[in-house]
């Protein structure tokens, strides 16, 4: 067999054409799917994927919740049979965010994309579908709080998945040992300040009264707890749907003025503690007597040993308190406006919606659903504690925290700073209100 | 040139344009080859170094949210926020994190590869302790770290009251937290800058300590004009290569303090990455890392002219 040689030139110039095909091979995007929805219907054939970053309880990989993924897929699957729903875990919270950037500078935003805190201002660049006409038939039974971190410009850009909320959480057995009546819960602040003092006095350094998370770094898990005072106090920390900060609202000296006193009844140097779940089990572990809670507390405190935690409203001002809370563990489905599936990614989130998704939520997720009637079924065969978060979500007005349109890491960071010097110095509430008023609009005039 | 001969090239017939490419492409044949081979790595460089510096710039001058707009020159707008609060002290946090680790991280490791170098019973196990929390991913070092300075119930407060003493909120202490924070991150760091000082160590032959020594030579004048000398080269890389590592300080910051309290803790990399993808002004994070990477390039150039400088003179 005749060998043959391959010049240098030769060589190059075939390797040359090799390493273009293989670069523009792997520059092709793949074949695009056809579009549906908003450009040309897609044939009934054509299989599509709809991909949700983060969907709860959606992770094919957690066996657990199969029956609630069978359930949505199933309606999912009767108006859409070629469609499929991938599921991609993208993180919570910040890396989710991180992941959503970068994804939307890359031009790969997910069809549907669940969010809790970060609705708003993405909505008004656009970022999000309006969902109005989705959910025109149902809006009425959906609990209203669930979705207003969703809305901005009169439209409800997101619907919630499942929900929670705030009350109150006492451990009895510490309350006894300080020789109080275990069963009845403080309704108002002196009264929550009273009995708080009386335990810490009682417990001689050995359990406390209250249970207080403080500020630490830029984390907010203090200040949805104080969000709540805010509200029973009517003391919004916002103007104009998060636009402008309102850290010197006159109505706020009351509520920080009760947070310095109160906190005089923690345990030392818990509420500065940034491992948030090490801060609320002291309770559970009797080194605290009352705090505020989510309603996943009373499946933790049991999971944790006190099976007689006593579950209230959350205590309100003396005068002029109104009974009110905030939503917690509220996840929010959107869906993103550039997606191939409008429809479908539409209808997608609307599932969730259903009545047995919506009891599933309880039994299979262990959270609470979002519309009036789940909850109302839920009611009649929920424990106590649970009761009272369910009437909590029917009858109390629900809060959300702002959502800053700008540089919100800046000015909750303002926040966090006003809250620590609050519970570290002795400087006036009005001369701090009003410090962080004036640091909080030089951010915003900077951004 | 013969006037005939002049005449004999006016008279030649114009090259066609395959033939004009034939002879340019035989005279740049090294050329071409040479191109070609490099057009991989060229590729590759612009598409992953170049381009990302150059867009990086451009977006430094701009106000941009990533989301559905598209970047608006603002000029040297985002540059002068970085001269408004938090960012100056921002900045400065950053430089004494960087410089207190980078020094004392160098000092320490130096004095430890010293030490390993002797011939010491388990020297192979010290080795492997000094670099195994390198190795071990941060967030769990922060949680053992962690486990030490928790307000409530961390070991140092544990012994404070066991002495009868108040305890101490750590993490409301400006000077706590940065002391903590530089503490971590040399402990964490110093793995690898005593392995690289160890293998140079291990690279200075014996037998010019023992010249030395027979000249006379004590322990701190080998130190001083062996061993210092002869390391040089090796000095200047862990400390160019530690101000580089020192200046991007970042999971230490948001494992432990977050920044807090007050900012006080908080540097470049957390805040270029807040303003990234949590305040969602890309402009700005753009100009932090372009500032980051003057303060940086400053830095390195600063530190290997004096250590080039020392050796000359030396």
């Amino acid at each position: 067999m005749r060998s043959q040689n391959v010049s240098r030139r030769k060589f190059l110039q075939l390797s040359s054409l090799v390493i273009t095909g293989a670069t523009l091979a792997a520059c092709t995007p793949p074949a695009a799917p056809q579009a549906s929805g908003g450009g040309a219907a897609a044939p009934a054939a054509q299989p599509i994927e709809i991909i949700g970053w983060s969907v709860n309880g959606m992770d094919p990989a957690a066996a657990v919740n199969k029956p609630y993924q069978d359930a949505i897929n199933a309606h999912f699957t009767a108006k859409y049979p070629n469609a499929t729903f991938k599921f991609m875990d993208m993180g919570w919270d910040e890396k989710l965010r991180q992941n959503l950037v970068t994804a939307l500078l890359g031009g790969t935003p997910p069809d549907v994309i669940v969010g809790e805190n970060y609705i708003q201002p993405y909505a008004e660049q656009n970022a999000f579908l309006p969902m109005d006409d989705l959910i025109a038939d149902i809006k009425s039974d959906m609990v209203e709080g669930t979705y207003a971190a969703a809305v901005t410009g009169g439209k409800i850009y997101g619907i919630s998945q499942f929900t929670g909320c705030f009350g109150f959480e006492r451990n009895p057995d510490v309350i006894e040992k300080a020789g109080l009546d275990p069963e009845k819960a403080p309704a108002t602040w002196s009264e929550l300040l009273e009995e708080a003092e009386k335990i810490t006095t009682a417990g001689k350094d050995q359990f406390y009264g209250y249970t207080l998370q403080g500020p630490v770094g830029f984390l907010i898990g203090g200040i949805l707890r104080f969000a709540v005072y805010s509200k029973t106090a009517g003391a919004d920390l916002d103007k104009d749907e998060g636009k402008t900060p309102w850290f010197n609202n006159p109505k706020s000296e009351k509520v920080l003025t009760f947070l310095r006193q109160i906190h005089k009844f923690t345990p030392p140097g818990l509420s500065f503690n940034p491992d948030e779940g090490q801060v609320y089990s002291q309770l559970f572990k009797g080194v605290s007597a009352m705090q505020i809670c989510g309603s996943w507390h009373v499946k933790w405190a049991k999971d944790s040993g006190l099976q007689n935690a006593k579950y209230s409203p959350v205590p309100i001002p003396d005068k002029d308190g109104i009974p009110a809370t905030g939503v917690v563990g509220n996840v929010i489905l959107s869906v993103m406006s550039k997606t191939k599936y409008p429809e479908e990614s539409l209808y997608f989130c609307r599932c969730f919606q259903e009545d047995d998704a919506q009891d599933m939520a309880s039994s299979v997720l262990g959270r609470l659903p979002s519309r009036r009637g789940a909850l109302e079924r839920l009611k009649a065969k929920a424990d106590e504690g649970n009761k009272m978060f369910i009437d909590l979500l029917l009858t109390a007005d629900l809060g959300v925290l702002p959502q800053w349109r700008k540089d919100p890491q800046k000015i909750w960071a303002v926040y966090n700073d006003l809250i620590t010097k609050l519970l570290t110095t002795d400087t006036g509430v009005t001369q701090l209100m009003d410090e962080a008023q004036k640091s909080a609009d030089a951010v915003v005039a900077a951004a | 040139m013969s006037t005939t001969a002049k005449q004999a090239i006016i008279a030649l017939p114009p090259l066609s344009t395959h033939e004009k490419w034939t002879r340019w492409r035989y005279r740049h044949r090294q050329a071409l080859e040479g191109w070609l081979i490099l057009t991989p790595i060229l590729l590759y460089y612009s598409i992953l170094f170049i381009f990302p510096v150059v867009a990086n710039l451009y977006v430094s001058f701009t106000s941009w949210t990533g989301v559905y707009d598209s970047p608006k020159w603002v000029g040297l707008a985002n540059y002068r926020t970085y001269l408004s609060h938090p960012y100056p002290l921002i900045l400065f946090n950053t430089t004494l994190f960087a410089l207190v680790t980078l020094i004392v991280q160098t000092g320490i490791a130096f004095l430890i590869a010293l030490l390993l170098n002797e011939k010491v019973f388990g020297r192979g196990v010290y080795r492997a302790l000094f670099y195994i929390p390198t190795l071990t991913s941060a967030a769990i070092m922060a949680q053992v770290f962690f486990a030490f300075i928790s307000p409530f119930d961390g070991i140092f407060n544990a012994i404070l009251k066991a002495l009868g003493q108040p305890i101490v909120v750590w993490t409301i202490s400006t000077g706590w937290m940065r002391f903590f924070i530089i503490i971590y991150t040399i402990w964490r760091g110093l793995g690898g800058p005593v392995i690289l000082l160890l293998a140079a160590l291990q690279g200075i032959h014996r037998e010019i300590y023992e010249a030395a020594m027979v000249d006379g030579a004590r322990q701190w004048a080998l130190l001083r004009y062996i061993t210092l000398p002869i390391l040089r080269p090796m000095l200047i890389f862990v400390l160019v290569t530690g101000m580089i590592a020192s200046f991007q300080i970042f999971e230490s910051v948001l494992l432990i303090s977050n920044g807090g309290p007050s900012d006080t803790t908080n540097v470049m990399l957390l805040q270029i990455y807040n303003d990234a993808f949590v305040n969602v002004r890309l402009g700005l994070a753009s100009a932090g890392s372009i500032i980051m990477a003057i303060v940086l390039l400053g830095f390195s150039l600063t530190n290997m002219r004096l250590l080039s400088r020392g050796q000359a003179e030396s």
